[in-house]
């Protein structure tokens, strides 16, 4: 799918103000911590207190947006809200509802909650992207994206529980007859593959990985899926100035770093400090690394649960980045 | 890369300390320091080394690091 007449206009992020290091993953004897800190790369995370969940993360982010972009005297240019994440508060009501209530958003709204995991930025932002083009000009459509993952760890499951980490991000999408804004995106799916990454609906259920056949999914076809795209999109890849990795695992990064050749400066991570935030990882990323510098072209890819793939290209040329706040 | 070589680089990439050196015939699944990390090294020093993608029902199907060479049919020095 390819775009013109909408741009993103604005990101911010929030995290708990809680780090929690691998200290407390008693299953690492000292040279197994060594070795993941080394490998997967993430040497601390944040999460939420036990007074903190998916929807006040959503919200701090939310507002964070709207205040950024000096907006609050124009919300009713917000035509649509979507949601995004894996670990909402409750079933029913949803939460993109919910929000468009905490942050008094016009009644005259489509809300839509979004149930996606680590491609989640990448396939809210293609459905923004779609429902913004039936838009007016200057018309808004929010993402939101929160997770609140540690809250659904087995931590005494070492393949899953030092990987994960919580937070939320805010993009808002702006339609524009003004600025004109090339984007492209291609999204995949196999849910043949589902079972590899898991959660069952019950909340006291926790998360369940095969990392091993997420590893080769990695290696195959979210590499096959980049390819595929830059060359569909006939995408030159020295014109892109960061390439935006999923924050899965840092070894992982590296792998797509040398099979794709791509040159160590344009590929960001801080995975370090956050880990695998699920769909916010990306927002989270610009938000962390790019809020203080001029960014045009970028290629965004995220991969996950599903399990799902996908590629965004688009210019944040116009986007005002905000650095994250803790909550 | 030959037989000699890509024992050392797996210890080495593996960081195994529970054993002195690796031959063809160890099983590495029962090594002390096989779990997800390891075999996701394993998988990238394969696909680095050998540009073969090594997959996870694979790595099921082997014992030995003699195994891995067979089922991927890769030829050492």
């Amino acid at each position: 799918m390819d775009f013109k007449d909408t741009h993103i206009e604005g990101i911010s992020s929030v995290v708990p103000k809680r780090t929690v290091n691998n200290d407390i993953f008693s299953f690492f004897s000292s040279k197994e911590r060594k070795f993941f800190e080394k490998t997967v790369g993430i040497f601390e995370r944040r999460w939420t207190d036990d007074n903190q969940n998916t929807t006040k993360l959503a919200f701090a982010a939310a507002l964070s947006l709207i205040k950024d972009l000096s907006i609050q005297d124009d919300l009713n240019s917000i035509k649509q809200i979507i949601f995004v994440s894996q670990t909402p508060d409750q079933q029913i009501p949803f939460t993109s509802n919910i929000l468009q209530g905490m942050l008094q958003l016009s009644n005259e709204i489509l809300a839509i909650d979004m149930n996606s995991g680590c491609s989640g930025f990448i396939q809210s932002l293609t459905s923004g992207f779609s429902l913004n083009s039936g838009l007016n000009n200057n018309e808004r459509t929010l993402i939101v994206l929160s997770e609140n993952l540690s809250k659904r760890l087995n931590l005494s499951d070492k393949s899953t529980s030092p990987l994960f980490g919580d937070g939320a991000a805010a993009i808002m999408l702006k339609k524009s007859n003004d600025i004109i804004v090339n984007s492209s995106t291609i999204n995949n799916s196999d849910g043949l593959k589902g079972k590899a990454i898991s959660l069952d609906l019950d909340f006291s259920s926790k998360l369940a990985m095969n990392g091993a056949e997420v590893f080769d999914f990695t290696l195959n076809e979210v590499v096959k899926g980049f390819k595929t795209f830059t060359e569909k999109k006939a995408i030159n890849l020295s014109d892109v100035d960061y390439f935006l990795f999923h924050q899965s695992n840092n070894f992982i990064i590296s792998q797509f770093r040398t099979i794709l050749n791509l040159p160590q400066y344009k590929i960001l991570t801080n995975i370090q400090n956050f880990g695998n935030t699920s769909s916010v990882s990306i927002p989270l990323l610009i938000s962390d690394k790019l809020h203080d510098k001029k960014v045009n072209t970028v290629l965004m890819s995220g991969y996950g649960s599903g399990l799902n793939w996908g590629n965004f290209h688009t210019s944040l040329t116009h986007c005002k980045i905000s650095k994250p706040r803790f909550l | 890369m030959n037989k000699i070589d890509y024992l050392k680089e797996l210890h080495e990439e593996l960081e195994i300390e529970s054993i002195e050196f690796l031959t063809m015939d160890t099983n590495f699944k029962d090594l002390e320091e096989w779990d997800s990390m390891t075999a996701m090294v394993l998988i990238g020093f394969v696909n680095q080394n050998f540009n073969k993608n090594l997959n996870s029902d694979e790595i099921e199907k082997c014992e030995t690091l003699a195994d891995i060479i067979n089922i991927k049919e890769i030829k050492l020095d």
